[in-house]
């Protein structure tokens, strides 16, 4: 199974070397063979799990506001702020206009 | 606009902010204004650990979305995440309704030409939060600022499906669509506030080409008038792109206003792939019927059903009806003005010709109605028992408006009761009468016209307080007698 | 005996009695912890202040005459992927290096209220990624039995800490093992309890369909104790059961005779060394000898459960660790674009095997792969829990080694990601179906393929039972622990004695 890794590395947003993309395909690429014993099973007709069996269904809450975290205790853990907002930087990428 | 040779054939997906107190996923204010994240908690700023509860009320005005769009409601769908990364979303994905929506299949009709413009679905998501860019503009700014006051806030999205085939249609329909939701108490529906937001999806073939164009996408739209304007402009551009060989690129578009077109979005978002799974955090919504019928048996009415009553039951005209259904502020104040005893149509005509217009020359929003039913509807009772003319009630309005006092009050204190008493008209008719031979003569001779001269100067002798009906009838028979 | 060395059951007793207060059982503790603690570095951070005031709390209480809760005076230490209010909450990360949490997880908040006193966070697999708290980015745990081995992970912190005498009880997180494995390769109690018994609000999200906070303790009555205090339905949590807390402690010497347990016979095929294989069948014979009616079964989808778990669990991790993006919080490289500091961000904040699963997970999710694999998994994980309703049509509960193997040297790396994993094998299927799961111990084994070193070390039992059956699962765990309490008891004390005389851990460069 052939993975492009680049790619993928690109949804997750995760810069690797060169060497740690070669790596990574490797061992992608060992896990993924032993996981393709998955594609022998019969699940014609199997509906899905994804989640718990019990709540069966979602509760719903009350719309009253209630107050969250103080400003100043969340900005503490902020690692660039200004004036109340938090900072980012503007462009996507250097040199990209 | 080339609109002979080529077809073009346009989708709308808009957002709406609900009407709810506080976020989708948790129960910080929805409040707008307040200083930059001081509405936050830990679920809504994604941290790491918390986990999101839906708010019923947003369920609740997304059922009454659904209905009111004619759509079927599903007794059962589920929240899905979708991740994408971006600085104003907090958790690197979004919870929102990808594979079973909360409502599908309802339709919009607008009325030239009359169709039916299908909506594919309505669901529901959270909003995410709100990028200011220093600096002059995205191209110059250095950093941006984040507040997430807005992250969590409940949306509905509405898709429709690609059934427009003019900027016209488009507008239609965004304007009845904003109708239906406001009337429903869903949202304030107002694209200046960001309560609105709308994308549109054009896709451009030659006439009488079964196959369909490729659909661009257009972002960063206003108003309506910019959604007209960049649909046509887009439409103009991909047939002269058409008509020069070239292909159109499947691509998000961003209008820009100020130099009125549209240019290509510089991040790759289009190219996107979302990893849409389900939910893990949230278990399926499922809903009754009880649940539904309760809230179709509470919402308010819809704007088609109260045309419908207002011509049928109270016997106004379609014009008279759309005019006062075009917002609920205004139908709601001429509902109260009739239950207080109003003759529908004078009230109709008083609420379309002077309320409307002073409203509009002093920019008052529909929100804003300067005068109460009450109030109007005593003055509709002083024109109707002849106690002050048409006119003066016009200034009489202007004063209540103005002052706050009531119409009785301004028109007692001011002394601008009608006079209908043939004993004090006919001093002043004499008066006119022989001031005014030669028009006098005018009429004795047939020129029955003559008769709004001679009345126009009794209502200037009176200060416009005859009764020009009265006085009008008692000069034919002084002068023909 | 040293006040270390009494169980939570026997604490809050004395201590409600007021023949010791609750501060000099921390003091015993925290000496404990400062003696010990460079030899197994359990520990990330000692919460002394914090402690202090809670035991004085709890002792003021106690002299008011006011109900000081179930868990008075009980030293507890946290796994570090829970929030506390105020405090550190590393994930074992130098993403989080310096986060401090701004709000309090409900499990612990409940253990507080019932007197419980936190002494430290501990330390874990990064982000609770791992089956030896290897891979933490700041050090490696020490197994106090050798400490040239792993304690287990990813809560091999919580359970090196318990297992050493540093803490009476400890909390964990468990979504393929990381409380059992953990339990097992240090000789105590560790359960997962049922999916949703447990509140998860506060738990740092790694794969949400399988997390589960659970407790470790040195016998069943002190976990079974654990459980009463966190467990129960919590309106912030959606997946949370409307299940109240059971007083499992006062349940457990229900007699075993009658019950059934069934041992599937395909968690027994992978790999299961001689020494572990020996030990489990010496204590189901013991388990006849009560009269529990033991047989094989056939769970014929659990075949595939660690390759279902290889795929749902990534998939899930890589989209709940989205959110560590540098913009609000954690570790933030930035100086260039705000794409550049994504990505420069997570590529140091991560080490590799969370990159590795997150690039796996994103994989799987991705539009073209997303049918063949997560989708599917997600069909498998149906029949996997179908095959366990099956079962326990017939079975109380089914019966498995914890792990293949004893606990393994640290550096055992082998540089095949997939042999690791292999290890989770016993324990995955029990998240992937959302049933409650407890490790007790079982005896000794000498590790595989070392010679005879006459080195043994623990091995642990796995009671699997129905959804939200955790009384018959402890019931089971308090009659087998019996077999072996001696041993246990002996063994381990010595083990404690000697963990003074051990060297020093270093931590991770």
């Amino acid at each position: 199974m052939k993975i492009d890794v680049r790619h993928v590395a690109d949804l997750a947003k995760l810069k690797l070397t060169e060497d740690e993309l070669v790596a990574m395909e490797k061992d992608l690429e060992m896990i993924l063979a032993h996981i393709e014993r998955l594609a022998g099973v019969q699940v014609e007709g199997v509906e899905p799990t994804f989640g718990s069996r019990e709540p069966e269904a979602l509760r719903l809450q009350g719309d009253d506001p209630r107050p969250g975290c103080s400003r100043a205790s969340m900005l503490e853990l902020a690692p660039s702020s200004k004036d109340g907002y938090y900072v980012v930087p503007a462009r996507e990428s250097e040199g990209r206009e | 606009m080339t609109e002979r040779a080529y077809d073009m054939t346009i989708g709308l997906e808009v957002h709406v902010e609900l009407l709810t107190q506080s976020k989708m996923f948790c129960r910080c204010s929805t409040r707008f204004g307040d200083p930059p994240n001081t509405n936050v908690c830990p679920v809504c700023m994604g941290f790491p650990g918390s986990l999101p509860v839906p708010n019923l009320e947003a369920v609740k005005l997304g059922v009454r979305a659904a209905l009111g769009l004619g759509a079927k409601v599903n007794l059962s769908s589920g929240f899905d995440r979708k991740n994408y990364f971006y600085p104003d979303l907090t958790k690197g994905y979004q919870i929102t309704q990808y594979r079973t929506p909360l409502g599908q299949d309802g339709f919009i009709e607008i009325a030239e030409p009359r169709k039916k413009i299908r909506i594919r679905r309505v669901h529901l998501e959270e909003d995410t939060g709100k990028s200011i860019h220093a600096g002059d503009d995205i191209t110059t700014a250095d950093y941006t600022l984040i507040d997430f006051n807005r992250s969590g806030v409940p949306l509905i999205e509405i898709v429709s499906e690609p059934d427009m085939n003019s900027p016209e249609e488009a507008r239609q329909y965004l304007e009845k669509l904003q109708r239906i939701l406001r009337f429903a108490g869903v949202s304030d529906v107002k694209m200046e506030e960001g309560s609105m937001r709308v994308d549109c999806n054009i896709s451009v073939t030659p006439k009488g080409s079964d196959r369909r164009g490729t659909p661009v996408e257009i972002k960063n739209l206003s108003s309506f008038r910019a959604v007209v304007k960049a649909l046509s402009y887009e439409f103009d551009r991909q047939v002269a792109a058409l008509e020069a060989g070239e292909s159109i690129l499947r691509e998000t578009r961003h209008w820009d206003e100020a130099k009125e077109r549209t240019h290509p979005m510089r991040t790759k978002e289009s190219s996107e792939d979302y990893r849409y799974f389900p939910e893990p955090d949230l278990p399926l919504l499922v809903l009754e019927e009880a649940f539904i019928e309760e809230v179709r048996r509470t919402m308010p009415r819809l704007p088609d059903e109260i045309v419908a009553y207002y011509k049928e039951k109270l016997g106004l005209p379609e014009y008279d009806a759309q005019v006062l259904t075009l917002d609920p502020n205004l139908s709601s104040f001429f509902d109260r003005c009739v239950e207080q005893g109003a003759d529908p149509k004078m009230a109709a005509n008083w609420i379309m010709g002077d309320i409307l217009g002073y409203m509009n020359r002093q920019g008052l929003t529909y929100e804003q109605i300067p005068v109460s039913p009450e109030n109007l509807v005593e003055m509709l009772g002083l024109i109707a028992s002849g106690a002050i003319s048409g006119k003066i009630a016009k200034d009489v309005l202007v004063k209540v408006i103005e002052t706050g006092r009531k119409p009785s009050v301004i028109v007692k204190e001011e002394g601008l009761t009608q006079v209908s008493d043939e004993g004090e008209l006919l001093a002043i008719i004499e008066e006119v009468i022989a001031a005014n031979p030669g028009p006098v003569q005018d009429v004795k001779n047939g020129k029955e016209k003559a008769i709004g001269f001679l009345v126009g100067q009794v209502m200037k002798a009176t200060k416009g307080r005859a009764n020009p009906a009265k006085v009008n009838i008692m000069l034919k028979e002084k002068i023909l007698s | 005996m040293e006040l270390w060395e009494l169980g939570a059951w026997d604490i809050t007793k004395k201590v409600k009695a007021k023949e010791i207060s609750a501060q000099e059982v921390l003091e015993a503790h925290l000496s404990r912890i400062s003696e010990v603690d460079p030899a197994v570095c359990a520990f990330l951070s000692v919460l002394e202040a914090e402690a202090r005031i809670a035991a004085s709390r709890v002792d003021a209480k106690i002299a008011k005459g006011e109900d000081p809760g179930i868990l008075a005076g009980v030293p507890c230490a946290v796994k570090d992927n829970l929030n506390i209010k105020g405090t550190a909450c590393t994930c074992g990360s130098k993403m989080l290096e310096n986060y401090i949490s701004p709000y309090t997880a409900t499990a612990i908040a409940r253990m507080s209220e019932q007197g419980a006193i936190i002494t430290g966070k501990t330390n874990l697999d990064e982000f609770a990624m791992g089956s030896s708290t290897e891979r933490s980015a700041f050090v490696a745990t020490r197994n106090p039995w050798d400490v040239d081995r792993v304690p287990g992970g990813s809560s091999g912190g919580s359970a090196a800490a318990v297992a050493a005498g540093m803490s009476a009880v400890a909390l964990g997180s468990d979504t393929g093992g990381s409380i059992r494995q953990p339990a097992a390769f240090t000789g105590i109690v560790g359960m997962k309890p049922t999916y949703g018994r447990v509140s998860r609000y506060g738990l740092v999200a790694f794969a949400s369909s399988l997390d589960q906070i659970g407790p470790f303790a040195r016998d069943v009555r002190d976990a079974a104790l654990f459980m009463e205090a966190i467990a129960g339905f919590d309106p912030a949590d959606s997946t949370s059961a409307e299940r109240p807390a059971v007083p499992w402690s006062k349940r457990l010497d229900r007699p075993v005779k009658g019950l059934r347990a069934g041992v599937p016979k395909e968690l027994l095929g992978f790999g299961v060394s001689e020494g572990v294989k020996s030990a489990f069948e010496n204590v189901l014979s013991q388990m006849a000898d009560l009269g529990v009616i033991i047989e094989e079964t056939s769970l014929p989808s659990l075949a595939y459960a660690l390759d279902v778990y290889y795929v749902i669990a990534p998939a899930e991790a890589s989209s709940n660790l989205a959110r560590f993006d540098g913009v609000r919080y954690g570790l933030s490289k930035r100086g260039k674009g705000y794409l550049d500091m994504y990505r420069e961000t997570r590529a140091e904040g991560f080490g590799p095997e969370v990159r590795r699963r997150i690039m796996l997970g994103t994989f799987v999710l991705s539009a073209d792969q997303y049918d063949a694999y997560y989708l599917r998994a997600a069909k498998i994980r149906t029949l996997i829990r179908r095959d366990f309703e099956r079962a326990f049509q017939t079975y109380d509960v089914l019966l498995s080694p914890t792990t293949p193997t004893v606990a393994f040297k640290l550096g055992d790396e082998s540089g095949d990601p997939m042999t690791r994993y292999l290890a989770d094998v016993m324990t995955v299927s029990a998240n992937l179906a959302g049933i409650p799961a407890l490790s007790v111990p079982c005896g000794f084994a000498e590790p595989a393929g070392e010679g005879t070193s006459g080195r043994e070390l623990p091995c642990g039992l796995q009671i699997m039972g129905k959804p939200f059956d955790e009384e018959t699962v402890l019931t089971v765990g308090y009659a087998v622990e019996s077999f072996a309490r001696e041993e246990m008891e002996e063994k381990s004390a010595l083990m404690r004695r000697n963990l003074i005389l051990a060297k020093e851990c270093e931590p991770v460069d």
